[in-house]
């Protein structure tokens, strides 16, 4: 388990080791309280699609899973990206009336972002690794927090640099975007000394 | 076969189990309840759960300036809530001062209604209402500056003061700027414009200030000058503005939706000293004022600065020329920034902050003891706020419209 979830938050990290969810890391990193922010509202998505998309994985969709309604030799673990999706997608709407209702700010400096959660490939890409590693309900809880831990951090940790480096002299050319790749590149590199930590 | 089958089924229910749910939790989130709206110290209205203020005053009839239709970029919609404060959200961290949040200032179109609210309002502002008025005369004053006269109801005209403003509304229209009817004077200006678009699908509603003088008023004429929003030179691929462009293409007899009088641009009580300064349709608010003012007699002195790029950029000035004339305490100024080596011009040239600076500051013995409004394009007001600064007026003697452009 705690493998699982150092490898959830650092080694596997999904923004800086997967480079998934970049869209949203660049666009959302302004400022550090929206992205601590965002980060939240991915760990509770995360936190609840990766186990519910792993029930409905191992019970419904896996080869085998409706072993128990009589027809085990059903297989449709090819609707797993349809199914995945729908679950995501109600989930980031229940998230928007949520913050919507009891943190209006957060969800107005959110804005379009936060239902685009919905087609972030770190969120659907949480859920299509616990298929592909094959973990079972529990390991999947530990995962999904896990993954949407190291999401947040990255996107904390960078937004900070962000808004230090706002008032360095950078090259022109440099600032805004340009400053930006080259940050998520070095932080990264840096992650990737994280490596060796989870056998 | 029962693969696909049990496949279908499962996906059907799946969704709608899914979509169930977002309903169910819908209802308790956004429940459809009454809320009560509290206004200065009226009786309560009631509203829904979670409408913006602004929409919810709307239906009450009490109609703030909102230039930007609720987008909250204008900062028209302010409003006071009293009681517990509320977090302010980033529009209007954007648009309040910190002074102003701390007092409970909000954009009332960013205000979502969960509680019940009390808000403060100007009573002025109570009295403004939506109409209709009909456009009885058009004419060219600049080529890019159009005067229009509106009849409007009696008890709206009531309640104008010199400085306020109307909102108008633009149907939705689609034109070409070739249908615009131009004199003929102003038609090389007009060449390159004609290929110009004017295109938009939702009303558009803007503020525009009203030049009326009490003679106006007096026959329910409300004057307006609207300066045409050209496409940005660095970019004139982008459409015109939307609500100008319509305003130089209707024609005589045109009902057009408006609100108002809002505002509270407005002469100061008293008799101390008056400078105006002004630029481009700037002046709409201060000919009004300055009418107001010398008709009812002021006797102190009074004076208009009025920046223009060139001649043909000048007008209304043979009116105040004579009102500088029939009245002794009032003087007019123009400067000419950028006049054209053919055209006569003896005035002043240069900036009008300098001219300002050169031929009143300078010499005069208590700026700061004179009441300053200010009304024009942005640069231009401010280097005047500059040159005031330098002459020691504070700031509390500095009114100024904002067109917000
Ligand atoms: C209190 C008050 C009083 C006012 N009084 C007057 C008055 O007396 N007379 C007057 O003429 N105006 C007045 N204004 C300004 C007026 O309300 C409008 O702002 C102005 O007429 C422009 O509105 P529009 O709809 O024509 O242009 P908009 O559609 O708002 O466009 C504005 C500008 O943006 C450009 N633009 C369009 N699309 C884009 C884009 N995608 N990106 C960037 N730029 C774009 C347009 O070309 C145009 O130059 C007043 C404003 C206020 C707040
Ligand atoms: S309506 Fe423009 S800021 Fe609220």
């Amino acid at each position: 388990m705690t493998e699982i979830l150092l490898a959830a938050i650092l080694t596997d990290n999904l923004a800086l080791s997967f480079f998934l969810g970049i869209c949203t890391f660049l666009a959302v990193s302004q400022r550090i309280s929206t992205a601590l922010g965002l980060g939240l509202a991915v760990i509770v998505v995360q936190g609840v699609t990766v186990p519910v998309n792993a029930l409905i994985h191992s019970f419904l969709l896996a080869p085998g899973a409706l072993h128990w309604a009589g027809l085990p030799e059903i297989d449709l673990s090819f609707l797993r990206i349809i199914v995945f999706i729908g679950v995501i997608a109600a989930m980031v709407q229940l998230m928007e009336l949520l913050l919507d209702r009891f943190v209006p700010a957060l969800h107005r400096a959110l804005g379009v972002f936060l239902p685009l959660i919905t087609v972030n490939c770190a969120i659907l890409g949480g859920s299509l690794f616990m298929v592909e590693r094959r973990y079972d309900p529990l390991e999947a809880v530990v995962w999904g927090i896990g993954s949407g831990i190291g999401w947040a951090i990255a996107i904390t940790a960078f937004a900070a640099i962000r808004e230090r480096l706002r008032h360095a002299d950078m090259p022109e050319g440099l600032q805004g975007l340009g400053g930006a790749f080259i940050v998520t590149g070095l932080m990264s590199l840096g992650f990737s000394g994280f490596g060796g930590l989870v056998p | 076969m029962t693969g696909m089958l049990v496949g279908v089924v499962l996906l059907v229910t799946l969704v709608l189990a899914l979509s169930a749910a977002l309903m169910m939790a819908r209802r308790r989130l956004v429940p459809d309840l009454p809320i009560a709206v509290t206004v200065n110290d009226h009786a309560p209205f009631e509203s829904r759960f979670g409408t913006d203020l602004l929409g919810a005053l709307a239906a009450h009839d009490i109609l703030l300036p909102a230039a930007c239709g609720g987008a909250g970029t204008c900062g028209q919609c302010r409003v006071r809530v009293r009681g517990e404060p509320v977090a302010p959200l980033p529009a209007e961290r954007a648009r309040l001062s910190r002074a102003e949040r701390r007092a409970g200032m909000h954009l009332a179109c960013q205000l979502r209604l969960r509680v019940p609210v009390a808000v403060e309002l100007p009573e002025s502002l109570l009295g403004a209402r939506g109409f209709d008025c009909t456009l009885l005369r058009a004419r060219f004053l600049t080529p890019l500056i159009r005067e229009l006269v509106l009849e409007a109801p009696p008890d709206v005209v009531a309640l104008v003061q010199a400085g306020a403003f109307v909102s108008l509304t633009a149907p939705p229209h689609d034109f070409g700027f070739d249908t615009i009817e131009v004199p003929e004077r102003f038609a090389t200006d007009w060449a390159e414009l004609r290929e110009l678009r004017a295109v938009t699908t939702a009303p558009v509603t803007r503020a525009y200030s009203i030049a009326s003088t009490p003679a106006d008023l007096a026959q329910e004429h409300l004057v307006l000058l609207i300066r045409l929003a050209l496409p940005p030179p660095d970019r004139p691929r982008l459409p015109p503005g939307a609500v100008s462009s319509w305003l130089f293409h209707v024609e005589k007899g045109t009902r057009i939706a408006a609100s108002g009088p809002h505002g509270d641009f407005r002469a100061q009580a008293g008799t101390r000293e008056m400078v105006l300064v002004g630029g481009g349709v700037g002046m709409a608010p201060l000919r009004a004022i300055i009418h107001e003012r010398l008709g009812q007699g002021a006797s102190q002195p009074i004076s208009f600065w009025y920046g223009a790029r060139r001649r043909d950029d000048l007008f209304h000035a043979e009116e105040f020329a004579a009102l500088a004339r029939r009245c002794p305490n009032f003087r007019f100024e123009v400067a000419l920034s950028d006049p054209r080596p053919d055209e006569p011009w003896d005035g002043r040239t240069g900036f009008v902050h300098a001219a300002l600076r050169d031929d009143l500051l300078r010499d005069h013995p208590a700026p700061e003891a004179c009441d300053y409004y200010l009304c024009g394009p942005p640069l231009m007001i401010a280097a005047v706020m500059g040159v005031l600064d330098e002459a020691g007026v504070p700031p509390s003697r500095i009114f100024f419209d904002d067109f917000g452009s």
